[in-house]
């Protein structure tokens, strides 16, 4: 059987959630988007979380990863409070991810 | 490397613009088009000075919702000289069909559920480029998706597409990965997709910038001796 190939993408949200939450509404919107289908199709799975810098970091599967980026982009409310949810870097592995945080110095990481 | 380019923010008051390009800098974007509010533009050049600092360029955009033709044509007439960009949004068909040829029209807008129909006759005459705006789609997803997704198959070969922030608050701001996802997912290539916030928007603006400037006299005619 062909290994599927992932992809870790790291989100954070403004103002600050923790990253279960942010996850939660990465997937409701990738759902109320792309379907149920869709949804399993991605393997959307909370990889890392960081609960004092607000930062999630999501594994998806490689063809789904636009579609994971317009769910993030598509995100206006986390648990009935207006916020906003921006994809931060993206990456094959989560050591690269971390490193290219880190580069983007929002706390440190690693 | 690419220079990606906020197409559509709408600025209100100095303080507001400020934050929005404070936001779009942190997003990584070299540029934006700023639609400003009559206050904000008798203050632009405050506003371009703050912009500098930050480091971001901006431009003028003004954006045109006519009832008709000779609305749209008269502040056609009013405004081309002013402003760096010029957005048609087409609320109907009248305007949609006269901003779809007029070479003065940078984009057009067409709102999602339009109240004419679009069809491949409407998409025949249209010349320029059609911007698609995150915030229609964050207000609507389903309708933006369903006119998007006519707009990208039956003009997606044939014009440039743009896709724009329209954001008049930081919450609304997204970054260029993100909105270049929106036309990736209705089917461009990831290269594509990426013009659409790029390579796009920043020909326009080249092309405008020569135009309103003193040294231009006609198409494809420049005044080079004042320069030596």
């Amino acid at each position: 059987m062909k290994r599927v190939k992932k992809r870790y993408v790291a989100f954070s949200s403004e103002p600050k959630f923790s990253p279960i939450e942010i996850f939660r509404a990465v997937q409701a919107s990738y759902r109320e988007l792309f379907g149920l289908t869709g949804l399993a199709s991605a393997d959307l799975k909370l990889a890392k979380g960081y609960q004092e810098e607000g930062i999630a970091i999501i594994r998806c599967a490689l063809k789904s990863v636009p579609r994971l980026f317009l769910a993030g982009a598509a995100v206006t409310k986390i648990g009935g409070e207006r916020a906003a949810v921006r994809a931060l870097t993206m990456s094959g592995t989560i050591k690269k991810v971390k490193k290219k945080i880190n580069a983007l110095k929002i706390g440190g990481l690693i | 490397m690419r220079r990606f380019i906020d197409f559509w923010v709408k600025g209100e008051s100095l303080e507001q613009a400020v934050g929005l390009l404070k936001k779009l800098k942190e997003l990584g974007f070299h540029s934006a088009v700023i639609e400003p509010s009559s206050d904000l533009l008798e203050g632009f050049e405050e506003l371009r000075s703050e912009a500098d600092r930050i480091g971001v360029k901006i431009y003028r955009k003004l954006v045109i919702e006519p009832s008709g033709r000779g609305d749209l044509l008269r502040a056609l007439r009013k405004n081309r000289g002013s402003f760096e960009v010029i957005t048609v949004l087409c609320r109907n068909l009248e305007a949609a069909l006269v901003a779809a040829r007029d070479s003065r029209v940078d984009s057009l807008i067409i709102p999602p559920n339009p109240e004419f129909r679009f069809d491949k006759g409407v998409a025949s005459l249209i010349k320029n480029s059609v911007e698609l705006p995150f915030n229609h789609f964050l207000e609507d997803k389903l309708s933006f998706l369903r006119t998007a997704l006519r707009i990208v198959s039956i003009l997606g070969r044939k014009v440039d597409i743009i896709v724009s922030s329209g954001a008049s608050d930081p919450l609304e701001l997204r970054g260029p990965m993100e909105l270049a996802s929106l036309v990736q997912v209705l089917g461009y290539s990831q290269e594509k997709a990426l013009d659409a916030v790029s390579k796009v928007p920043e020909s326009i603006l080249e092309e405008n910038l020569v135009k309103l400037s003193k040294r231009y006299v006609a198409r494809g005619v420049l005044r080079i001796d004042e320069e030596g």
